[in-house]
């Protein structure tokens, strides 16, 4: 397949529409250009294509288009400097709640659970014992059916006191 | 102290060069290479969108035009020129896409059937064809390749236009298309066969 004939270039270096191509339509051109194209000669496409001609730009298109790319522009930095600023602050509360999570699973794993509801107290003060034994009794004695009736004492006479509430 | 030359303007050269600089300095948010860019592009792009798209769709060109030269801007820092790629092959993806795009939507705008009395006069002037007869036989021409050339599927079309029109090697083709050179090659053949088809019976009748 032969190749194009690359198009003029302009003083820019770009290359200009090849609608200046105004040679008039004769059958002359006609059967040449249609030989050239059944030989697939570039130059052939070329010649019949300058024949297609477009709408030329507005005068002002180009003014106007950089006033839209510069009006585009002072648009988008604030609206830039504000997405940038949600993001940082989606981030900082992304960053906080991933704190939040992780120290409360630091402390289940270091603080089990023996069982629901049960609580104990290494340690109890004798007072907070005798308090808790008497509170039970009077709760009974009653037949009232309070917190303290259902506290269980399993190690009475050890330091470690367990309550468990039913 | 003498006065020292601050910027200093590029020579104007050709394609490759001439971008390299001047998008360089765009990207830096120079406003007057972004002048430049859009002075040497909003010919080949409005072409590209007149020729791809057609007649029906000649009053929204220029608004067409201008969307795409808005994506470009936005998406100038994201354009590499040391990846090898030409400003201009990137822009006619801007240009490949956004006409694909306004295809897929469907809306086709009101245009008028004939050319009617406030249009914009054809560019350039046809001021080597004095001869009525022969400008008509121009025009009539050109309206048989416009047919031929809407005929076409739209990515044949993409591909003659990009070729034939606007002089793309077919590395570039490819690269604004997203295919290979061998499918760019394929599609090319099969445009100007259809194309050859459609116009030789026009072509042997003569004018």
């Amino acid at each position: 397949m032969s190749e194009p004939v690359p198009p003029p270039t302009d003083d820019s270096g770009w290359p200009e529409l090849r609608d200046h191509d105004t040679e008039p339509v004769s059958a002359h051109f006609l059967d040449e250009t249609l030989a050239a194209i059944d030989r697939d000669e570039g130059v052939a496409w070329s010649r019949l294509l300058a024949r297609h001609l477009v709408p030329a730009p507005s005068a002002d298109f180009v003014d106007r288009t950089c006033a839209r790319v510069v009006a585009d522009s002072v648009r988008a930095a604030p609206l830039g400097g504000r997405r940038t600023a949600l993001r940082r602050a989606w981030l900082s509360l992304a960053a906080a709640a991933g704190l939040l999570v992780a120290g409360a699973l630091a402390w289940r794993f270091t603080h089990p659970a023996e069982g629901p509801g049960a609580r104990v107290w290494a340690d109890a003060h004798p007072v907070a014992r005798s308090f808790a034994l008497a509170a039970r009794e009077t709760s009974r004695a009653t037949g009232g059916d309070s917190f303290f009736s259902r506290v269980r004492f399993d190690d009475i006479d050890g330091l470690s006191l367990l309550a468990s509430a039913k | 102290m003498p006065f020292q030359s601050v910027g200093r303007r590029p020579r104007q050269r050709k394609l490759t060069d001439l971008h390299v600089e001047t998008v360089q300095r765009a990207q830096a948010g120079d406003q007057l290479a972004c002048r430049a860019l859009v002075e040497s592009m909003h010919r080949p792009v409005l072409a590209t969108i007149h020729r791809f798209l057609g007649r029906r769709y000649a009053p929204d060109a220029e608004d067409i035009a201008q969307e795409i030269f808005l994506k470009v801007f936005r998406s100038l820092h994201r354009f590499e020129p040391e990846r090898g790629v030409r400003f201009s092959t990137w822009v006619y993806t801007f240009v490949r896409n956004h006409c694909f795009d306004v295809l897929k939507k469907r809306t086709v705008p009101t245009a008028p059937m004939h050319a009617g009395e406030g249009e914009r006069p054809l560019d350039p002037p046809d001021t080597h064809t004095a001869r009525p007869d022969a400008r008509l036989a121009n025009d009539e021409l050109g309206d048989k390749i416009e047919a031929a050339l809407q005929a076409l599927n739209e990515q044949q079309r993409m591909v003659f236009i990009l070729r034939e029109y606007e002089g793309l090697d077919y590395n570039s083709i490819a690269e604004v298309l997203g295919v290979s050179e061998g499918t760019v090659k394929s599609r090319l053949h099969r445009a100007k066969e259809a194309m050859r088809d459609r116009l030789a019976p026009f072509l042997r009748a003569g004018a």
